[in-house]
């Protein structure tokens, strides 16, 4: 209904549009004579009958109107649900924010870089993209590598690049998302990086308005594995995670899914892309993650898609970029579901 | 490799033309491909543990043979664009309120300073009107493909198999981008330029083709249009925001037709009949 009223709506201020008529003269003379002879709109019935007829993107009045149906659909598009925030830069910022440690009663500063489309309307609800990169990887490698910010334009989501923790490996230090359980206090529900990502959700969203049935995890490799963790911890916050040759099985989260899910936890989305190349995460474990979802009642193409890639090796792919965000889009958490 | 080497003018299309169904607009240049048969798809089958020489996307290479066509030389302005929007019933489906338009006395104008840049923020469908209107079309993702690599040497970039530098495409290298929006059309020209002297086909702005995204097939093709079904259309070329990988000949990817941004414009093509 209110699709259709949309359309009225626009068809009513354009010159011409499906809902056209045929008002002029020329009209019912066999020769679609739209635009030059007749207004867009006012010899529809030749016009339909050329546009079935021929190929559609090489007359221009065909053209036209299929530019109008879809610009009326645009407006038709699910909105959401807003976080409220109303201001906000857009374009490329830094920023830290302090959140728990190892420690119970440790903290630490966590970084991070945020890419708000030049599309950003604060009126609409917009989708929120968090993105980890693997062990031992910088934050600002990630939007180069991922090519993200360019979906942040065409997809319309603001991303945010996430720095891991600076940790002590014993030998040495390096950036590393808190993935074995063994490494902090307290169980998988007071994840230091749960903590950084729920904390960093909200205050983004007191900045933006935020599509709080549209926020996302997504990683690469040690990333990918925080993003299934953040995205089970947290299913009140998170409507899903994209992962990238992740794994479950090497940090024993395939039995906190397995639990979580006995206890009721209904699915969320995922999409997951590994290659079948993978020297350095095979692509076993992102079979472990597909055969976890489905002990956990996750649907494969219901609630989860899986890219087993040929010839693909320890990569992020970005040609799937838009692919993935639309899965999720179409993917919103329901308030009945949190 | 080619199986025969095209026929390859540049046509110079200084007087206006009109287009068959409505008032006339400034046509730009164009450059002529004459037909032939060209490997479409990126050669390397083995990446390095890292590899991001190439994607999956862009494999399997396949033949591919295509009847003679023509292409404009540089991506549609915003000048152009405005002249589009100008016209009766245009600007209420076309005109989005980013795009860098402005309203001069009730009539569209280029923004000031961009001119001669390329225009942005325009849909598939509004590419595909524009072209249209022109008594052109968008070109197919192989036409594209062919121009940039060129007849008979598949290059990696447009220019050849040298590096990408901020002297031949707009782009960004390392964390800082040559430009901070898309440069006027053929600014690098001619070190950037194709074989055939088309500019821009590697950076400045992503091109949107006519073509459907999907997988390649390995079979030789005549003239594909890509395939029948599925939602997105092929973006080509990469942006003043993107890196050198994302520039090279074959690097493809898909965008649902309803989209836009700051760096995704087109050009036009018209097959050799309809010149």
């Amino acid at each position: 209904m209110r699709r259709g009223l949309t359309l009225f709506f626009l068809c009513s201020l354009l010159s011409g549009c499906l809902s056209g008529d045929d008002s002029c003269a020329r009209a019912g003379d066999g020769t679609c004579d739209e635009p030059v002879l007749c207004a867009y709109g006012t010899d529809s019935s030749d016009c339909d009958v050329l546009c079935s007829e021929q190929d559609a993107s090489l007359v221009p009045a065909c053209a036209h109107d299929e530019a109008a149906r879809a610009r009326a659909e645009e407006q038709d598009v699910a909105e959401g649900v807003g976080s409220g925030g109303s201001g906000g830069l857009v374009g490329t910022w830094d920023g830290v924010i302090t959140a728990r440690s190892a420690a119970q009663d440790s903290s630490a500063d966590r970084h991070y870089r945020v890419r708000v489309p030049n599309s950003y309307d604060p009126s609409r609800p917009i989708p929120l993209l968090f993105v980890l990169g693997g062990f031992q990887v910088d934050l600002y490698f990630l939007p180069g590598y991922t090519e993200l910010d360019r979906s942040s334009e065409l997809s319309d989501v603001i991303v945010v690049y996430l720095q891991p923790e600076w940790r002590d490996f014993g030998s040495y230090w390096v950036f590393a998302w808190y993935v074995y359980e063994s490494a902090w206090e307290g169980g998988w529900g007071e994840n230091p990086d749960v903590d950084f990502l729920a904390k960093l959700t909200e205050h983004l969203g007191d900045l933006y308005n935020i599509d709080t049935t549209r926020t996302w995890v997504s990683g690469h490799s040690r990333g990918a594995a925080m993003s299934v963790i953040a995205t089970f911890e947290r299913p009140d916050l998170f409507a899903g995670f994209c992962a990238q040759a992740g794994f479950v099985g090497a940090n024993d989260y395939d039995d906190r899914i397995a639990e979580l899910a006995a206890a009721g936890a209904p699915p969320r989305a995922g999409y997951i892309i590994h290659g079948e190349d993978d020297p350095d995460v095979s692509v076993s474990a992102s079979d472990a993650l597909e055969s976890s979802l489905e002990a956990a009642d996750w649907e494969d193409d219901t609630h989860f898609e899986y890219r087993r890639l040929e010839g693909v090796t320890h990569f992020w792919q970005p040609q799937y970029n838009e692919q993935f965000l639309r899965f999720l889009r179409e993917r919103p958490l329901s308030e009945a579901g949190r | 490799m080619i199986r025969r080497l095209p026929f390859v003018s540049v046509i110079f299309l200084i007087a206006a033309c009109s287009s068959p169904s409505g008032p006339a607009l400034e046509a730009p240049v164009q450059v002529s491909i004459g037909p032939g048969s060209f490997q479409m798809g990126h050669p390397e089958e083995t990446p390095g543990p890292y590899g991001s020489a190439w994607k999956e996307n862009e494999l399997p290479q396949h033949e591919v043979t295509l009847s003679a066509f023509s292409i404009d030389r540089t991506e549609v302005t915003a000048a152009a664009w405005a002249d589009f929007l100008a016209l009766p019933g245009h600007a209420a489906v076309h005109h989005h309120p980013l795009q860098p338009v402005e309203w001069l006395d009730g009539i569209p104008a280029p923004r000031s300073g961009w001119e001669q840049r390329p225009i942005v923020q325009v849909s598939w469908y509004d590419a595909v009107a524009f072209c249209a209107w022109r008594g052109a079309r968008l070109p197919t993702e192989a036409e594209w493909e062919r121009v940039a690599r060129g007849p008979e040497d598949d290059r990696r970039f447009p220019w050849g198999s040298d590096g990408v530098t901020c002297e031949r495409a707009v782009f960004t290298t390392g964390a800082s981008p040559c430009e901070l929006r898309p440069a006027p059309v053929a600014s690098r020209s001619p070190e950037g330029d194709s074989v055939e002297g088309v500019a821009d086909l590697a950076g400045n702005v992503a091109e949107w083709v006519s073509d459907r995204y999907g997988s390649y097939d390995e079979s030789a093709q005549e003239d594909p249009r890509g395939p029948s079904n599925g939602r997105s259309r092929v973006v080509r070329g990469g942006s003043f925001r993107e890196r050198g990988a994302s520039l090279r000949t074959t690097s493809r990817w898909g965008v649902t037709p309803d989209r836009r941004s700051d760096a995704l414009g087109f050009r036009c093509a018209q097959s050799q009949g309809s010149l």
